[in-house]
């Protein structure tokens, strides 16, 4: 042939992993189901094994920025499946990782006195990226709430999604904290 | 090499009949111009070489579609529509015949055409713009002809003889880049005229024909039989 | 630029345009500084199941699902995927003990989630050693032939987890609708896509075209090289690479949908595993709602652009890849 080209191979790193059937939620649920909603920054990461011993997960603690639901509190810890351990990884596909500095809502439920864990396995995070260009922060992705009774198919490329700002996500919390689901 | 069932079939039949008639009646006295053997008679060749017009048409309308969930509705749920068209195409034809009778030969031919494949995308399930998308075909036909020729029919003095003819044929068609080869076959009915030049055993002339020609497989997306209509002109060499 | 080549770039294979080497959204695991596709090295692939069901499956009919499943996997001819039971165990599905376990399992906290595949890798050479898939039994669960109402088939989420665990990610060939409950699919092309069907549905089982394509990228069999083909090129943006760009191909005569993914910063991509003829070639947006089921978040996806088609026909020849597709897409 004429010429040659270079032919990637598509991987994800370990950390990327994304494959778990989810039953997804609506907004109003995710809001609805979450004792804590916390805005803030990771500040550690710790695998560790479970108490089985059979799995390893990664405890996450937060330096709380602010609250939107539950609260107060200076420092916020959850649990994630999977993580590191010497030469080691556990990794569950679906679940979400963080690394220390990373900036997310985080949307947390616990049932008892266990640590609490992210609502839907990853449905309750929305990571908080600055823009480079305003400096804004943003969250992402765009909050996906039904306007009404009827199916709204979610159309790619859809005009009217845009990404929120931290405010503007806030204030969409509040308002369907106001508005839960079932309530229309 | 012509069909024994279906409509074109009876066409080639009719024709052969229509033909056989016309030629077994005398011809006009005044188209006998030459003296010895009459030309063209049995083992006489004719060998042609011009150029082909095929018709545009259809290949039909598929659908990208996706298995729809319980609830959502009923049927594949239809992510966009493809209607695909083969646009009109000249073409190169070249021929060579051999007569068994006066009024009867039979003939290979090859048609060569580079017709450009439209398909027109549209209703995508998301609102991408509708795009009409294309490819040239190089499109090969080998078929052979039963010929009557209608010496019957004869005109300027003799010189014109008109033809009915009926047959079938193999289409290869090669997609872009020639790396993907589609293959079919063709029924074709038609009619004509030969208009040959001079006096001698060797003559040259000139030849028209149209037909239908039937056609199935090659590059085609839905499966479906479908008529092309086609056009010929040619130089023509009887020896 | 840099950052981005170390998440996604792992190998690159030069080789003739006639013949590229792979193309899927496939897992992947880092190794040091270098990511590898996250695939078996051994066949057959043995496994237990645990010996435990839930209400209304028996564990024996957990086995029979988990065994026709990975039938299915192993019998798409373009692939040289191959499976073994080994038995029943009391362990659960979970890492540590060095078996690839699949069962049932109460993990409450995983609330939301019908099941999950797992691996345990050594990062020293990106070996899986172990791989176990739970099936979450807080929720309703059914083997029924014809599926049953208001429970979810077990041999369709099987089907799903199994091609996670054969290395497989995410397929975007699906449409979705939000409605008061949550996000629901309104149709799907591939086994892999990320939310499951209906209760009661078992359209789930078959794999389709996306998923085979997917299967014999990862474990290419001879037929795979000698009968697919490929479409490779770039989506670009404004005359910069689009990443994350949902390229899907549809074949004109067999009406097969496959997808793929620009996965670089120049916007290339490579769908594999495409059946040779004409093809029409379609690119959209994933789902901006959904961008953490395929990717990290910390990457930048490109999510604002139209879809549209290619105006050209794309012709994929046997055994060979058409290069030099090139998408230029714009904003919403």
């Amino acid at each position: 042939m004429r010429r040659l080209i270079i032919v990637f191979v598509v991987v994800l790193c370990a950390r990327d992993l994304r494959a778990t059937v989810l039953l997804p939620a609506e907004f109003r649920e995710i809001v609805a189901g979450s004792q804590v909603i916390v805005y803030g920054r990771v500040a550690e990461v710790r695998p560790e094994w479970s108490e089985d011993r059979s799995r390893i997960d990664t405890i996450v603690t937060v330096d709380a920025g602010s609250y939107l639901k539950g609260g107060p509190g200076g420092t916020v810890t959850f649990r994630v499946p999977g993580g590191q351990i010497g030469r080691y990884r556990n990794v569950m596909v679906g679940a979400p990782a963080f690394q220390p500095g990373e900036e997310a809502v985080l949307f947390l439920r616990a049932s008892g006195p266990s640590v609490a864990h992210v609502f839907g396995l990853s449905q309750g995070v929305f990571r908080v990226r600055v823009d480079p260009r305003t400096g804004r922060r943003l969250v992402i992705p765009p909050v996906l709430m039904a306007r009404g009774d009827a199916p709204e198919a979610v159309t790619r490329g859809d005009r009217s999604r845009r990404q929120l700002s931290l405010d503007a996500f806030a204030a969409t919390v509040r308002s369907a904290m106001a508005q839960p689901a079932g309530a229309r | 090499m012509i069909p024994r069932t279906g409509l074109p079939a009876r066409a080639c039949r009719a024709c052969v009949w229509v033909a056989m008639a016309w030629g077994a009646s005398p011809a006009p006295a005044a188209a006998q111009v030459y003296i010895g053997r009459e030309v063209p008679h049995a083992g006489t060749f004719e060998v042609s070489g011009g150029g082909v017009w095929f018709g545009g048409y259809d290949l039909g309308s598929v659908a990208a579609e996706e298995t729809r969930n319980t609830g959502t509705g009923t049927g594949p749920f239809v992510l966009f529509t493809v209607d695909s068209r083969a646009k009109p195409a000249p073409g190169l034809q070249g021929r060579f015949g051999v007569y068994l009778a006066r009024s009867a030969s039979i003939e290979a031919g090859v048609q060569l055409a580079r017709p450009v494949l439209s398909s027109r995308i549209s209703g995508d399930a998301e609102e991408a713009p509708e795009v009409t998308a294309t490819e040239t075909l190089t499109r090969l036909i080998v078929d052979g002809s039963v010929v009557l020729h209608l010496r019957g029919l004869s005109f300027a003095g003799g010189k014109g003889v008109p033809f009915v003819l009926g047959g079938g044929g193999y289409i290869r068609e090669l997609h872009e880049k020639n790396e993907v080869v589609e293959t079919g076959r063709e029924y074709h009915a038609g009619a004509g005229a030969h208009l040959w030049f001079g006096r001698g055993k060797r003559r040259l002339g000139a030849r028209t024909d149209v037909g239908i020609s039937r056609r199935s497989g090659g590059a085609d997306q839905a499966g479906i039989k479908r008529m092309v209509p086609t056009a010929g002109a040619s130089l023509a060499y009887l020896f | 630029m840099r950052r981005l080549a170390a998440l996604l770039l792992t190998a690159s294979f030069v080789g003739a345009a006639s013949a590229p080497s792979a193309a899927y959204l496939k897992l992947g695991t880092r190794v040091g500084t270098r990511t590898v596709t996250l695939k078996w090295t051994q066949m057959p692939i043995r496994y237990f199941v645990t010996d435990r069901g839930t209400a209304g499956v028996s564990s024996a009919q957990v086995q029979q699902a988990v065994l026709r499943s990975f039938a299915t996997w192993d019998t798409v001819p373009s692939a040289r995927a191959s499976s073994e039971f080994v038995g029943f165990t009391l362990a659960n599905p979970s890492q540590g003990d060095g078996a690839t376990v699949i069962g049932f399992q109460n993990r409450p906290e995983l609330d939301r989630t019908l099941g999950a595949t797992s691996f345990m890798v050594d990062t020293t050479t990106g070996a899986i050693l172990e791989s176990d898939i739970f099936f979450n039994s807080a929720f309703a669960w059914s083997v029924a032939a014809q599926g049953e109402a208001n429970t979810f088939d077990l041999e369709s989420i099987a089907l799903h987890e199994i091609g996670h665990l054969h290395g497989l990610a995410h397929s975007a060939m699906g449409e979705t609708e939000l409605r008061a409950g949550g996000r629901r699919v309104i149709a799907a092309e591939a086994v892999m896509f990320p939310i499951a069907f209906a209760t009661g549905n078992i359209a789930g089982r078959t794999l389709r075209a996306d998923d085979v394509a997917g299967i014999g990228d990862i474990y290419p069999s001879a037929s795979f090289t000698r009968d697919m083909g490929s479409i490779s090129g770039n989506v670009t943006k404004s005359g910069k690479g689009v990443l994350g760009a949902h390229v899907v191909a549809f074949d004109l005569r067999t009406k097969k949908l496959v997808g793929g993914f620009s996965l670089s910063d120049d916007g290339s991509f490579v769908i594999a595993g495409l059946d040779p003829g004409p093809h029409i070639v379609r690119v959209e947006p994933l789902d901006d709602g959904d961008v953490e089921s395929f990717f990290d978040l910390t990457l930048n996806i490109e999510v604002n652009f139209r879809p549209q088609f290619y105006d050209k026909i794309v012709v994929v020849p046997r055994g060979g890849g058409t290069s030099g597709v090139e998408l230029k897409v714009v904003a919403k």
